[in-house]
């Protein structure tokens, strides 16, 4: 009998971060690449839009084994793997391994008892999804669940979040049709880590501007909120970067040198 | 030209792209909706300012995909996803795309002309017949399938196209008779006169034990008749088969109900099984397009009614007589008007069925004192009927331009729960409006009596109805199918000959 080399297998021993991982991705896309390289998973991906995108690197450290022979790219549903990993409970571990004969995805859950899950691959996709290539002049670093929160206020009273970063300040407003909100966070206050603001770059020629502006854009809190929610699930702390009328960047921190990053395209008011 | 894209485009891309000819969000025989009111419309493209991380062109999939969410979107906050997946779509438009996004999401491109262009070019594409592609289209119900089909397989696999159960087939429509002389010379081999029946026309597919039943308009409405089905299941005596007919709801006195109260029984989703108690329905069967394996539309009318008779009792048929003398044809719609119906039908015994068509093979007589026409703007009402859009604007379609054309107004013949529900209706369909009146895409089909069409120069159409009144709003009609100005010449010129007209009342 023939026997197959392994392309790819890796097991975690907490399942439930997976999921986690798993459905902080599920929030903007359907469908994406997943490449497993010999050192890890990567997975870039636009939203069908186009207005945000993810950015997600999961080394090999942070797998308690992990195995992969020649890199592979596959292609999954992203709310189809969510569903079967809704099942997980805690206490379990997880391995995940490519069937490469059958085109599928095994993924078996142990505890007490073995699951094991199979689910099909899809025709992986030719589209390589660039950097975004912007410069940024704001930065906070701020509790992940603190922003969960006024990501929140906001939600409730508009669609459109604006914020707002000067020296020693970062300011939130959302104003709806009958309601506004505006919430301020001092460089001192408890759930800010970092402010940190330098001159705009001029787009013409890249130089950076001889006084420093605040920085201020407004992003629709649809994406936000999903991008917020869906990282505060997987992680503790937030970094916002952007500049006036530019993409954003969030990036929550990982342990392991993994990555969890989203750009999101700005609103720009036309009046 | 349209021949050279279907061409160029990706086999995968044809049925989406052809849909998007027609301007049509879904196919025909496709029971979804995007159910987007104009105000979520215009609030989405009123919103935009929404930029993106790198332009990428918008394909036809991401239409359909957004399509398909949109009409999946239901319950609450439905109008909010709604509302941003529109949104989604339109940032990712050019202007010109954008512009007629907006108007397929409206339904207003000119559907029925733009139909059978782009049928010609789905010929010229694959270079089947023009009849073979309007045939299979017709009986498929999704014009982007058959383009696919054409294009891909050719004129061989168009042939194949027959009826399939559980896919509407449009249906064989009639034209309207001025004379009954008209009918006789257009019918050599003899007609069978059966009773216009005032009811709605549906269409019953079975299998073993799977029925379904369709509406005129191809919405599947199985669920709110439920003795039809019951009908279907044990008086039809063929394991396998779609059937025409005529359901008519009937009223206290035996006689037949008015049309709007039956299509309350269409529209019902709860308390189906009062309604069935309180608004008992009949079936008339009156034509056989399929039995047990054997696609009869290319079989002569009389062959059919004969397949029909054989399966179902006479007690379920329309009534009808095959007759040539004009009396006898006058007394039998006269016991029609008496008996509540709205006329004949005339259909030449030697006829084959085709579907969607209109034709000369069958043909309607009614009496010529109705119209169908469409409301196009509606007034706010004063005194009593302060708070209600209650002044209509009605029209009819000029069918060689595709406008509608006004020809008068009324605020006669509703109940106060009717201008209640219209109102309603007309403020989703608002177009735009002024201090008075507010305008609405054409969608509502009403009938109206009238005394009189005279010459007017007042109104572009140069006509004008006298008293016309509502008498009931026709849910089973689309815009398309109202009254023309074409008739209403013709109508305008038949007042000058009592003769004929005496002939059919």
């Amino acid at each position: 009998m023939l026997v197959e080399k392994t392309v790819f297998r890796a097991t975690m021993s907490d399942a439930r971060l997976f999921r986690n991982l798993i459905g902080a991705i599920s929030s903007l896309i359907e469908e994406a690449d997943f490449n497993a390289t010999p050192e890890g998973i990567k997975l870039r991906s636009m939203d069908p839009s186009h207005i945000a995108m993810v950015d997600f690197e999961w080394p090999k450290a942070a797998f308690d084994t992990y195995e992969c022979t020649t890199p592979t790219r596959l292609r999954l549903s992203v709310s189809n793997l969510l569903k079967l990993l809704k099942r997980t409970h805690s206490d379990e571990s997880i391995e995940i391994f490519y069937d490469e004969a059958n085109k599928k995805l095994n993924i078996t859950l142990r505890n007490k008892i073995v699951r094991k899950f199979i689910t099909p691959t899809l025709e992986p996709s030719t589209e390589e999804v660039p950097t975004p290539k912007v410069p940024f002049s704001a930065r906070v670093k701020l509790a992940a669940a603190s922003l969960r929160d006024i990501i929140d206020d906001a939600q409730a009273i508009s669609d459109n979040v604006r914020l707002e970063v000067s020296p020693d300040k970062f300011l939130i407003k959302a104003s709806g049709e009958m309601s506004s909100v505006a919430i301020e966070m001092d460089k001192g206050s408890d759930a800010i880590l970092e402010i940190d603001l330098r001159p705009e770059t001029d787009p013409k020629t890249g130089q950076p501007a001889a006084t420093t502006t605040p920085a201020r854009a407004t992003y629709n809190l649809n994406y936000l909120g999903e991008i917020i929610r869906a990282g505060s699930g997987a992680s503790e702390v937030t970094s916002l970067e952007f500049s006036t009328n530019m993409p954003i960047k969030v990036e929550f921190e990982m342990p392991q040198q993994g990555r969890l990053l989203y750009y999101l395209a700005p609103r720009i008011e036309s009046e | 030209m349209i021949a050279d894209f279907l061409r160029s485009v990706d086999p995968s891309e044809i049925s989406d792209a052809t849909l998007f000819l027609v301007g049509k969000p879904f196919p025909e025989s496709d029971p979804r909706v995007l159910e987007v009111s104009y105000a979520t419309i215009s609030e989405a493209s009123r919103n935009l300012g929404q930029t993106r991380l790198s332009e990428a062109p918008l394909a036809i999939h991401d239409v359909f995909r957004t399509f398909d969410k949109v009409s999946e979107a239901t319950g609450a906050g439905s109008r909010v996803r709604k509302l941003s997946l529109i949104q989604t779509l339109l940032t990712q438009a050019s202007p010109v795309e954008s512009e007629y996004l907006v108007r397929m999401m409206f339904g207003e491109m000119r559907i029925g002309v733009v139909e059978g262009i782009v049928q010609d070019a789905i010929s010229l594409a694959s270079g089947a017949p023009k009849e073979l592609v309007r045939r299979a289209s017709m009986l498929h119900g999704d014009i982007g399938d058959i383009a696919k089909i054409a294009i891909t397989g050719g004129p061989k696999e168009l042939q194949r196209i027959g009826i399939h159960l559980f896919i509407p087939v449009k249906p064989m429509l009639a034209e309207m008779a001025e004379t009954l002389e008209t009918v006789l010379r257009e019918h050599p081999d003899g007609s069978a006169f059966e009773y216009k029946l005032d009811g709605a026309r549906i269409q019953i597919h079975k299998s073993g034990d799977k029925v379904r039943i369709y509406s005129r308009r191809l919405t599947d409405v199985t669920d709110s008749i439920g003795e039809i089905v019951a009908f279907a299941k044990t008086k039809v005596d063929a394991s396998e088969y779609l059937i025409e007919g005529e359901v008519v709801g009937i009223g206290k006195n035996g006689r037949p109900i008015p049309f709007q109260d039956l299509m309350r029984r269409f529209r019902r989703v709860h308390e189906i099984q009062a309604m069935t108690e309180r608004i008992p329905l009949k079936i008339y069967l009156f034509d056989a397009l399929y039995v047990d394996g054997r696609t009869l539309i290319d079989e002569r009318y009389s062959e059919r009614w004969e397949i029909l008779a054989s399966l179902a009792g006479e007690d379920y048929l329309a009534p009808r007589i095959v007759e040539q003398d004009k009396k006898e044809i006058s007394r039998f719609f006269d016991l029609a008007i008496k008996e509540g119906h709205e006329g004949l039908m005339a259909k030449s015994l030697s006829s084959n069925y085709s579907p969607g068509a209109r034709g000369k093979k069958w043909f309607k007589l009614k009496r010529d004192d109705k119209l169908d026409i469409v409301i196009v703007a509606a007034e706010w009402g004063s005194g009593r009927r302060v708070g209600w859009l209650s002044n209509y604007h009605l029209a009819v379609l000029d069918q060689e331009t595709g406008e509608y054309q006004m020809i008068g107004k009324t605020f006669k013949g509703l109940t106060d729960a009717e201008f209640d529900m219209i109102t309603k209706r007309l403020q989703e369909l608002k177009t735009h409006e002024d201090k008075w009146t507010v305008y609405v895409k054409p969608s509502i089909v009403a009938e109206v009596t009238y005394n009189e069409v005279q010459k007017s120069p007042r109104y572009k159409s140069g006509f004008a109805l006298r008293f016309a009144r509502i008498t009931s709003f026709r849910e089973d009609k689309s815009p398309e199918d109202a009254d023309t100005i074409q008739r209403l010449r013709q109508l305008y010129e038949k007042q000058f000959e009592k003769k004929s007209r005496l002939e059919l009342t």
